[in-house]
């Protein structure tokens, strides 16, 4: 008897797949760590919780660092252009992307906002996120290192409610430190919270507000700087000894 | 999360996998969906059901498998699950955020049913 080349009707077959949800995002950002590989800029990802300090921070890093590096800020908000006003009042330059009703920067967006921007004039891209310590975690933008502000206002217990979050940052902050004296927030608590989730994580102790703590910040800014020029050194230095210019090594990819 | 969106994103990606004459045969979708990646499975089930109508796949239903988070701990060369957020192995107390499972997100299983009406021979 011969099979039938057809199913039977109403016979049900399965057929395993494999369709990541997130390709498209992680596609562009793929696209958007060459670029910054290309050029050999810094990008990091800024994520807090709403209110936590994050722009406070960034106007006191690039009024520091604006005559040391090239800088550019994307400011990612629901509305407003207030943040990116904030950071080009210091001369720097800030491009706003507003979300809408998005409450996460996708990678899309970045390769969107980076068509008004020059990357290969740059030495620094900072990119401050949605403030939201859920969704955000899940997106990677092509940064090189993503930075968690805590503000010690919000209470030294949240690294293990956000353990997506602080599983896939590379430094926290405990910002507002200034208000230490007048919140119930432990300092030594909070840091076995973050160790808790990930042992490495380093821990700074930051005030934008009175400047406590901003050395600390700025120099581990500069080392993250270094080995991103460190690595397009490597990368370039074959394409200079080869008479051929080869395509781009493929980048290593942080996360 | 998004589930809704997500759920758009689901019917878009399937639709572009599978062969356009098997769409109306598609009966369910199954994902895998990891505890740390942000999604409900049973939101993201919910949503599908509302936005299946306007899918290629009016008569799919959405299966989600919630997938949990293991850590890999080198010294035992084993897995543990974290319990709490609390990522150092039981075992042996040493500390490790290794995820090898927990953030997956993704269609990893269409199931299809012939037409009632066979096909002329």
């Amino acid at each position: 008897m011969p099979q039938p080349t057809v199913p039977q009707p109403g016979a049900v077959q399965g057929h395993d797949v494999s369709i990541a949800l997130l390709k498209a995002n992680d596609w562009a950002a793929r696209a958007v760590r060459e670029q910054m590989a290309r050029h050999g800029v810094l990008m990091l990802n800024i994520t807090s919780s709403a209110g936590s300090g994050k722009t406070l921070l960034l106007e006191r890093t690039v009024a520091a660092l604006k005559d040391e590096f090239r800088i550019c800020v994307l400011e990612g908000d629901l509305e407003t252009e207030r943040d990116a006003e904030r950071i080009r009042r210091h001369g720097v330059q800030a491009v706003q992307i507003t979300t809408g009703t998005t409450c996460h920067l996708e990678a899309p967006m970045i390769l969107q906002a980076l068509e008004r921007v020059d990357v290969s004039q740059l030495d620094l891209l900072i990119v401050e996120n949605v403030g939201n310590l859920v969704c955000p975690a899940g997106y990677d933008l092509g940064e090189q290192s993503r930075v968690t502000l805590l503000a010690v206002t919000e209470g030294d217990d949240k690294p293990r409610k956000y353990p997506r979050m602080f599983l896939s940052t590379d430094l926290v902050v405990l910002s507002k430190a200034d208000l230490l004296p007048h919140v119930p927030f432990s300092v030594d608590a909070a840091i076995a919270d973050v160790h808790a989730v990930k042992a490495t994580l380093p821990v700074q102790v930051v005030s934008a507000h009175t400047g406590e703590g901003m050395a600390p910040w700025l120099a581990w800014l500069r080392d993250q700087r270094a080995n991103a020029r460190a690595g397009t050194a490597a990368v370039q230095l074959p394409a200079r000894a080869t008479s051929a210019a080869p395509a781009l090594p493929a980048v290593p990819l942080a996360h | 999360m998004h589930e809704a969106s997500l759920a758009q994103q689901i019917a878009t990606s399937v639709a572009a996998a599978i062969p356009p004459d098997r769409h109306g045969d598609v009966r369910v979708i199954r994902c895998l969906v990891g505890e740390l990646s942000g999604v409900q499975p049973l939101l993201l089930e919910g949503a599908f059901a509302v936005v299946a109508a306007l899918t290629p796949f009016p008569q799919a239903r959405l299966a989600c498998e919630a997938v949990p988070t293991r850590v890999h701990c080198a010294p035992c060369d084993g897995t543990f699950a974290p319990v709490h957020s609390r990522y150092a192995c039981p075992q042996c107390g040493t500390p490790s955020s290794d995820v090898v499972a927990g953030t997956e997100l993704l269609v990893s299983h269409v199931v299809y049913e012939a037409p009632a009406t066979a096909p002329s021979p």
